[in-house]
C-alpha cells in the first residue's frame, strides 16, 4: 500500500470507464460479440496503464533546492534523477512550491522523459520569487506517470526548512555615515562618502581600486570614502505585506541597511506586530530576515520606539520605512522625538 | 532541441497517431458502405490529416483582451460544422426505419463525416482528443452491423493508435507547461507505449475469453460460424433431434456440436435428408403426420410407400449410426426400403421415421430411395398437373402482403417454372446476407418479412422459409426438407461423416412429370459469400481465422487456458532473453582493445566476470573505491590497492611513473586470482557500491525513492 501512496486517476480516465460501460451495456443488448471486443481493448488499456505505475520501482530523485531567495532574482532549482533499475523507467513530472500562506514564487514543474536504466539526468528549473515572505517550507513530489496518460503515481515531500524571500534589489540610501576624520589622514576606513584617490597600500581591498585612474596613471589607484560614523542606524516599519508603496519603501530600507552592516555600520530593527514587539540586531547574515518576514507592522508602543532609540544612540540615524496610510501627525512626533535624541530621521518614502 | 522544437515534434507525432487511428477505425467501415464511397472519404480523411500534420495546437483558453468569448469562428471550424450538418442531412435521407442494415449505412457514413470534420478543424488538444475519442464509436458501428473475425486487426490497430495519440497529447501538454524539461524526440514516447500496449492486449484478450458464454455474450459459437438449426418439441437443441422433430421453430435457436452422426460412403450425395415440414403457420413449420405406413417392420420386411416420383433413380446406401437418437431414416431422397433395426413408418411424403429404438450407436442400415436427378432444361419443360393437395401452395393469411408482392414481381418475367425457382434464389443470393448470428425478429412480427426487409441476415431455416412461402405465393408447390448436408470426407478415408453441425435446410419444388426437386438458395447465397470473401483477402483472412478458432478446444475455455499458457510463456521467455542482452551489453562493455596493456587486460577479463554477475564497477565510481570493495577471502586489501594503482599507473602514467615489470606482473596475477574466485562463486566483492553524495553550498539535499 506504501507504494501505491500518492495514486492518482487522470482527467481522461472517467471518458474511457464511461465509454467502456457503455459498450458493455450495448454488447449484451446487441448481442454483438465485437462489441464486447472493443470494449475489453479499453480496459485492457486502463489496466495496463494502472499496472504500468503500480508495479514500477521507480527511480532516486535528488532534490537541490536553495534557501535563501530575492524577489525578482532567478535562482536554480536542480532535479537529478537516477535510474538504478535493469528497466526504462517511466515520464516524470516533477514539481517545487514554496509553502507560505500566500504564494511567493510560482511552482516549479520539471518534465522528464523516461531514462535508460543505470543513467542519471540532471535537470535545473529557474525559481523567480514573485513576492518576498517567509515560506514555512517547500514541498515537492515526483509523479511517476502511467502509460496513456490514464493513471499516475505522485509521493509528496514536505521540506520542513524555513526559506526567507528576501524584498527586491532597490538602490540604497546615500546616507552620510561620515564620522568626521580630516580629509586623507590616517588608514581608510569604511564609508560611503568619497573622499578621494590614492595610492594603493597594503591591505586595501580589490573592490576599491579605481580602474581608470590606474590605467591613467599605470599605477594602482584607490577610491578612499569617508569614515563610518560612530552613531548607528535603527529601522522603524509600519505597513502591511501586500501595499505596492509599503514593498517598494521595504526593498530600499532592506538595500540600505545591507549595505550599511556590510561597511561595519551597527544596525537596529523595530518590529511591532499584534500582540508583541519585535527588536533585533541585524548582523550581516540576518540583514533579510526581518525586512523578508514582516506582514503587519503597526506603529511602535512608546516602550518600544524608546527600546530602539537607546540602541541607536545619540548621533545615529533613524531610517523610517512606513506605509503611505500612516498619519502624518504620527510621522511628525516621531521626528520630534529623534530629534531631541540626536537621531537624524530619514524617511525613506522620499527614496521609493 | 529546444521547447520550441520539442512541443512542434511532438505536436506532428500526436496528429499523425490521429490519423492512423481514425484511418484504422475507418477501414472497419467498409463492409458497411459502398468501396468508392469508402475509399473516397478515407483517402480525404487521410490528406486532410497529413495536411495539418504541421499544424500547431491552438491554446485552450480564449486569447486575453478578447473579452472571455470568442467572437469570430475559424474558417476551417465552419467548414467542418457545414460538412457535419451536410452529413447528417444525407444520412437521414438514406435513413429507412425498420431497415437494419441502411441504418447501419447511416450511421457508417456519419461517422466517416464526423472524422473528416475533426481532421479538418481539430485545433486545441481538447479537440483532438475528441477526434480520436471518435474512433470508438466508428468501432462499435462496425460491430453492430457488420462484425465479423477480420475485426480483430482493425480494433486492435485502431484502440492502439487511440492509446498512442493520448499518450503523445499528454505529453504535449505536459510539455508546454512545464518549467523545465528534459526530453528527447516523440520516438521515445511512442516507444514507452510499446510494452503498455503489448499488456493491454494480453488483458483485453484474457478479459474477452474470461466473459461468460451465455445467450447474450455468446462468443464461441458466434465465431465459429456453427449452423443452427431450431429444435422444436421435446427435444431441445439437439441437431439430430432437429431433424427429425415433428416441428420447425423459426424463432429458436440452438447450438449445435461437432458429433457425428452418421457415415456414409464418401461417394454418396451431399444432401441427406431426414424430414419433410408441410405445413407452415407463420412461425413454424410442422409435419403433416397424417398418413403413416409401415415401411418396414422386422417381420414384415421392405415396404413400399405411397407416393414414389415418375422419374427419378432410385439407389441404395448403406448409413452407420454414429450417434444414440437417431429417430428418423436418413436418406439421400425420399425412402423407399429399408434393412436394419427397428420398425419404420413413413407418411408417403417423405417422412420415415422409427417406431420406439431404432438403430444404436454403430449400428447400421441399407435405405434406397428416390431423388429425381434431372437437367435444367428437362425441368424447364415440365410440364403436367401438380399435385392434388393443397397444402404444399398453402401460405399462411397472415404473410405479409409486400412478401407476396415481392415474389409476384420476380416471378413475372419468368416463364416456367425453373426460372421461377432461379429467380428467387437469384434474389435471395444478391440481397440477404448469410449470418449464423442472424438477430431474431420482434416479437410478433413474420420472420419471413422480418428476413427479407428488415434483418436480410439468416441462415438455412431462413433462405429456405422465405423461398418456399414465396414460391408458394405464386403458386408453385414447394417445401421444406431438413437433414444433413455435405458432410465431411477427409475425418474417414472413403467415407462422408455428417456431423450435428453439418444440420441443414432446403427446399423441395414439385416439377409435374418429374417429382420433387431439391433446391438449396442457401447454398447459392453461402458459396457467394464464400467465394466473395474468398476471392478478396479480407475474406480469406476471415477464413483462416475462422477455420483457426474452430480448431480450439473447448471453445471459450480452452481459448483462455492457450491465451494464459502464451502469456506466461512470452513474459518468461522474455525475461530471459532480456537479461541474456542486458549481460551481454555489459561484458561488451568492458571488452579489451588490441592495444591495452596487461594490467588493464587482466583488470577487464575481471570486469567481465563481475559483470556477469552483476557486481562490476558502479557508474561514477572510482577505481578506488572499487578497490576498497574488493578483496574479501581472496587477496588482501593492500594487494589490490597497490594492484589498482599499478592500473593507473599503465593507463595514464609515461616514462619513469610507468609500472615496473615485476609490479605488472603482480597486478595481473591478482586480478586473475579474483577474476578466478568469482568463476568458482567465491565473493570478492565485500560490500554493495555506495552512492556518491555531493553537498552543494549554500542548499539542501533531499531524495525520494519509490
Amino acid at each position: 500500500m506504501r507504494r501505491l501512496a500518492g495514486f492518482r486517476a487522470g482527467r481522461a480516465l472517467r471518458p474511457v470507464l464511461a465509454g467502456a460501460a457503455v459498450l458493455v451495456v450495448l454488447a449484451v443488448l446487441s448481442r454483438s460479440v465485437w462489441l464486447q471486443v472493443v470494449a475489453c481493448g479499453l480496459l485492457g488499456l486502463v489496466a495496463a496503464s494502472a499496472l504500468s505505475v503500480a508495479f514500477d520501482k521507480g527511480c532516486e530523485v535528488t532534490l537541490r533546492h536553495p534557501n535563501d531567495l530575492v524577489v525578482g532574482t532567478p535562482v536554480d532549482v536542480c532535479f537529478t534523477v537516477d535510474n538504478p533499475g535493469v528497466r526504462r523507467g517511466r515520464p516524470l513530472l516533477l514539481r517545487y512550491e514554496l509553502v507560505a500562506a500566500r504564494s511567493l514564487a510560482p511552482a516549479v514543474t520539471v518534465y522528464v522523459d523516461p531514462i535508460p536504466p543505470g543513467e542519471r539526468v540532471e535537470v535545473r528549473a529557474t525559481l523567480t520569487p514573485e513576492a518576498r515572505g517567509e515560506a514555512t517550507g517547500a514541498r515537492w513530489s515526483v509523479a511517476q506517470l502511467g502509460a496513456f496518460g490514464l493513471f499516475s503515481i505522485a509521493p509528496t515531500r514536505t521540506l520542513d526548512r524555513r526559506v526567507l524571500v528576501a524584498p527586491a534589489p532597490a538602490p540604497p540610501v546615500p546616507l552620510r555615515l561620515d564620522g568626521g576624520a580630516p580629509d586623507g589622514d590616517g588608514a581608510m576606513r569604511a564609508g560611503l562618502d568619497v573622499r578621494g584617490v590614492r595610492e594603493w597600500r597594503p591591505g586595501d581591498p580589490a573592490r576599491h581600486v579605481h580602474w581608470r585612474a590606474s590605467a591613467r596613471t599605470g599605477e594602482l589607484r584607490v577610491l578612499e570614502r569617508g569614515d563610518p560614523s560612530h552613531g548607528a542606524l535603527g529601522v522603524l516599519l509600519v505597513g502591511r505585506a501586500g501595499d505596492a508603496r509599503f514593498e517598494a519603501v521595504l526593498a530600499v530600507a532592506a538595500a540600505t541597511v545591507r549595505l550599511a552592516v556590510d561597511e561595519g555600520a551597527d544596525c537596529y530593527v523595530w518590529l511591532e506586530q499584534p500582540g508583541a514587539g519585535c527588536f533585533g540586531r541585524l548582523t550581516p547574515t540576518s540583514t533579510a530576515s526581518p525586512f523578508a518576514r514582516v506582514e503587519r507592522a503597526d506603529p511602535p508602543s512608546a516602550k518600544g520606539f524608546s527600546h530602539l532609540l537607546e540602541h541607536v544612540g545619540g548621533g545615529g540615524r533613524l531610517l523610517l520605512a512606513l506605509a503611505d496610510d500612516v498619519p502624518p501627525g504620527w510621522v511628525a512626533q516621531v521626528r520630534d522625538f529623534a530629534a531631541s535624541s540626536g537621531l537624524d530621521v530619514v524617511d525613506l518614502r522620499e527614496f521609493a | 532541441m529546444t521547447r520550441d522544437a520539442l512541443v512542434a515534434q511532438n505536436t506532428r507525432a500526436a496528429r499523425i497517431a490521429f490519423v492512423v487511428a481514425g484511418a484504422c477505425a475507418e477501414s472497419a467501415l467498409q463492409p458497411l458502405l459502398p468501396f468508392a464511397e469508402w475509399l473516397g472519404l478515407l483517402v480525404l480523411f487521410s490528406v486532410v490529416g497529413v495536411a495539418a500534420v504541421g499544424q500547431p495546437f491552438a491554446p485552450p483558453k480564449p486569447v486575453a483582451g478578447s473579452a472571455g468569448r470568442r467572437t469570430t469562428w475559424p474558417v476551417r471550424q465552419l467548414v467542418a460544422v457545414v460538412v457535419i450538418g451536410l452529413a447528417g442531412a444525407e444520412a437521414l435521407g438514406r435513413l429507412r426505419p425498420g431497415d437494419i442494415a441502411a441504418e447501419g449505412r447511416t450511421l457508417a457514413l456519419l461517422m466517416m463525416f464526423v472524422q473528416f470534420a475533426h481532421a479538418l478543424a481539430s485545433r486545441t488538444r481538447r479537440e483532438m482528443a475528441l477526434g480520436c475519442a471518435a474512433a470508438v464509436p466508428t468501432l462499435a458501428i462496425a460491430a453492430v452491423f457488420g462484425g465479423d473475425v477480420t475485426l480483430v486487426l482493425p480494433i486492435t490497430l485502431a484502440l492502439a493508435g487511440v492509446a498512442v495519440t493520448a499518450a503523445l497529447l499528454h505529453r504535449d501538454a505536459l510539455l508546454e507547461s512545464a518549467t523545465a524539461v528534459s526530453a528527447g524526440g516523440a520516438g521515445s514516447a511512442v516507444r514507452a507505449c510499446v510494452a503498455p500496449l503489448a499488456v493491454a492486449l494480453g488483458i483485453g484478450a484474457l478479459l474477452f475469453l474470461a466473459l461468460p458464454d451465455t445467450p447474450q455474450l455468446r462468443a464461441h459459437t458466434a465465431l465459429s460460424g456453427a449452423s443452427r438449426l431450431a429444435a422444436g418439441g421435446d427435444r431441445g437443441a439437439s441437431g439430430v433431434g432437429a431433424v427429425g422433430a415433428s416441428s420447425l421453430d423459426l424463432n429458436a435457436r440452438g447450438k449445435l456440436s461437432d458429433t457425428p452422426v452418421l457415415a456414409v460412403d464418401a461417394t454418396a450425395p451431399q444432401y441427406w435428408q431426414g424430414a419433410v415440414f408441410a405445413d407452415y403457420d407463420g412461425r413454424s413449420w410442422h409435419v403433416s403426420g397424417r398418413r403413416t405406413l409401415e415401411l418396414w417392420t422386422p417381420a414384415a420386411g421392405m415396404l413400399r410407400p405411397a407416393e414414389a416420383p415418375a422419374d427419378g433413380r432410385a439407389r441404395t446406401d448403406i448409413a452407420t449410426v454414429l450417434s444414440a437418437g437417431v429417430d428418423v431414416v436418413l436418406a439421400p431422397g425420399v425412402p423407399t426400403a429399408y434393412a436394419g433395426v427397428g420398425t419404420v413408418i413413413s407418411d408417403g411424403y417423405g417422412n420415415a421415421r422409427f417406431v420406439g429404438a431404432g438403430p444404436g450407436r454403430d449400428a447400421s442400415y441399407t435405405v434406397t430411395s428416390v431423388a429425381p436427378s434431372t437437367s435444367d432444361d428437362a425441368l424447364r419443360a415440365a410440364t403436367g398437373a401438380d399435385p392434388a393437395d393443397p397444402r404444399w401452395t398453402m401460405v399462411p393469411a397472415d404473410v405479409a402482403p409486400r412478401v407476396r408482392a415481392l415474389a409476384a414481381q420476380l416471378a413475372a418475367p419468368t416463364g416456367n417454372r425453373f426460372d421461377t425457382v432461379a429467380a428467387i434464389e437469384n434474389y435471395l443470393k444478391a440481397n440477404e446476407t448469410y449470418d449464423i448470428n442472424s438477430p431474431l425478429p420482434h416479437k410478433g412480427d413474420d420472420p419471413v418479412d422480418d428476413f427479407l426487409f428488415v434483418s436480410h441476415r439468416g441462415f438455412c431455416e431462413q433462405f429456405a422459409t422465405a423461398a418456399v412461402v414465396m414460391l408458394r405465393s405464386v403458386g408453385v408447390p414447394a417445401r421444406l426438407v431438413t437433414g444433413f448436408a455435405f458432410g465431411d470426407t477427409s475425418a474417414q478415408p472413403g467415407k462422408r461423416i455428417f456431423r450435428e453441425s453439418d444440420a441443414h435446410a432446403w427446399v423441395q419444388v414439385y416439377y409435374p412429370g418429374v417429382g420433387w426437386v431439391s433446391s438449396d438458395a442457401t447454398a447459392s447465397a453461402a458459396a457467394g459469400a464464400a467465394s466473395s470473401g474468398g476471392s478478396s483477402v479480407r475474406g480469406q483472412v476471415a477464413d483462416a481465422l475462422t477455420a483457426a478458432w474452430k480448431k480450439v478446444p473447448h471453445g471459450r475455455v480452452g481459448a483462455f487456458v492457450v491465451v494464459c499458457v502464451a502469456l506466461v510463456v512470452g513474459f518468461v521467455g522474455t525475461v530471459l532473453v532480456g537479461q541474456r542482452l542486458i549481460r551481454r551489453r555489459r561484458v561488451a562493455q568492458v571488452g579489451a582493445a588490441a592495444d591495452d596493456g596487461p594490467v588493464l587486460a587482466a583488470y577487464l577479463r575481471l570486469e567481465r566476470a563481475l559483470a556477469a554477475q552483476e557486481r562490476a564497477r558502479a557508474p561514477g565510481e572510482t577505481f578506488a573505491e572499487f578497490a576498497r570493495r574488493l578483496g574479501g577471502l581472496v587477496v588482501g586489501a593492500g594487494e589490490v590497492h597497490q594492484a589498482m594503482r599499478c592500473l593507473e599507473r599503465e593507463c595514464y602514467a609515461t616514462g619513469r611513473r610507468a609500472p615496473a615489470p615485476a609490479e605488472v606482473d603482480a597486478a595481473v596475477a591478482v586480478f586473475d586470482r579474483l577474476r578466478a574466485a568469482v568463476k568458482d562463486d567465491v565473493p570478492v566483492v565485500v560490500a554493495p557500491a555506495g552512492r556518491p553524495l555531493t553537498v552543494g553550498g549554500g542548499s539542501d539535499r533531499d531524495r525520494v525513492r519509490r
